[in-house]
């Protein structure tokens, strides 16, 4: 069945036509154009579609997308402002924390919405905070390390 | 498939009702839509409670009250777990992963849709009850009598957990929850839960001691509780009360046989007493 649904994604309101059926993450990228957002395994176990929704990160291919009525949702796309890159992502630059970069946007999403609470982190609760994401080419030593670099870069900013 | 978002539980309660088995309740969703095209196939409309006002944790005199659609962040973010009784809740939810998960997954989804997850484990040793609303009236049920098979729980069609109601334990009661899991983010191969009475001798009047994924619903050993009650808590106790907990028949499946798990229903009991009966003796 359609519905009409009405998010705020990176600030902007989208009102887009939708099946009940289909999840956020598809809505994102199929409705919205907004592939950034990146689907690995659609059931919640890989952590690549997470986006932050009213300030939480989710993964976006376990919720519906009619259950994000209204709600304000941030992804890959929102994260740089004016063209000037976030903190994370150049940190992720600098560090090499991406190879094929698949994960990227899952881990970025994450890492932010974890920043955005606690701006001295440990590195255990970093990896507590990324924990449900999986990078497949295995460069979690220098995501972790690229999530510190921004969180002093945040810190001191 | 119909999309409902009523905004109260009356109006959530008449639909459940009109729909009967063609509908299903959502709150998170984080059960529901993952497994939306296997297990779901005949569902012509959800109705999602996420406007229910069913989002709150209090605490008073007798009882923690958790709405059914607090999810597992804001129950551990919510403080009234903090440093009293309750907190083995907080600890529990917290084990519960990934982070992206506890921000959506709800407290009634929990209880209703995990058979291998692990607050049921932990609601179970501290006696609580839900609250189930039709649209006929609403009814209390001790959460021991809710779990019937795999997936399988006593609420009817129409039902709808509204609530949990967890009574306040005894200030020399101490409770603890210890889980074994394959990978950080995988679900419960294994989890063991105890609330232990202390009283001022150091004997234990009595004990509730739950295993989680040791069979198809979570259980009460009870051959464990009674190796435990009624003599002194030392050691000696803990020990023979773990090994009692052998004596249950462990399931076996994919993620573990039953030996696996009867080794480490051996081990969580007794990490459980362990940690119960020293936070009873310290007043938790």
């Amino acid at each position: 069945m359609r519905q009409s649904v009405t998010l705020v994604v990176n600030g902007l309101e989208r009102t887009v036509d939708v099946d009940t059926t289909w999840s956020l993450a598809h809505v994102l990228r199929n409705s919205l154009g907004l592939t950034g957002t990146k689907i690995a395994c659609d059931v919640g176990a890989c952590g690549s579609c997470t986006v932050i929704v009213d300030g939480r990160a989710v993964n976006s291919c376990l919720m519906l997308a009619v259950q994000a009525e209204g709600q304000s949702i941030t992804t890959i796309e929102g994260l740089a402002v004016d063209g000037r890159l976030h903190p994370l992502q150049q940190a992720f630059i600098d560090s090499h924390a991406l190879q094929c970069g698949y994960c990227t946007p899952g881990m970025l999403m994450a890492a932010k919405a974890f920043l955005d609470k606690n701006r001295h982190p440990t590195e255990e609760e970093i990896k507590e905070a990324i924990g449900g994401h999986i990078c497949r080419c295995g460069s979690y030593h220098n995501i972790v390390e690229a999530i510190l670099i921004a969180a002093k870069e945040m810190a001191t900013a | 498939m119909q999309y409902h978002r009523p905004d109260s539980l009356g109006g959530a309660l008449t639909l459940l009702r009109d729909l009967g088995d063609s509908g299903v309740a959502i709150a998170g969703g984080t059960f529901f839509v993952p497994h939306r095209r296997e297990l779901f196939t005949d569902v012509e409309a959800v109705v999602d409670l996420q406007g229910l006002g069913l989002d709150y944790v209090t605490l008073d005199g007798h009882a923690l009250r958790i709405g059914a659609t607090t999810s597992l962040t804001s129950l551990i973010e919510s403080g009234a777990l903090d440093g009293g009784p309750f907190k083995v809740i907080s600890e529990t939810a917290s084990q519960i992963t990934p982070l992206e998960l506890r921000n959506r997954a709800t407290v009634g989804g929990d209880l209703c849709m995990s058979a291998e997850s692990d607050l049921p484990t932990t609601l179970l040793a501290l006696n609580a009850e839900l609250v189930i609303a039709s649209d006929s009236g609403s009814r209390t049920l001790p959460l021991e009598q809710f779990y019937l098979g795999y997936l399988h729980t006593a609420l009817q069609a129409g039902e709808l957990v509204t609530e949990v109601r967890v009574p306040l334990p005894a200030s020399s009661a101490g409770a603890a929850f210890y889980k074994f899991k394959r990978r950080a983010i995988d679900l419960p191969v294994l989890n063991a839960a105890a609330q232990v009475v202390l009283d001022s001798d150091g004997r234990c009047p009595s004990a509730r001691i739950i295993l989680g994924c040791a069979a198809p619903t979570p259980i009460r050993a009870s051959s464990a509780e009674q190796a435990l009650t009624g003599s002194k808590c030392d050691g000696e106790a803990v020990i023979r009360s773990s090994e009692a907990a052998q004596d249950i028949e462990y399931q076996e499946d994919l993620r573990a046989s039953s030996e696996v798990r009867r080794t480490w229903g051996r081990v969580a009991v007794r990490e459980v007493l362990r940690k119960a009966i020293e936070r009873a003796k310290g007043g938790q």
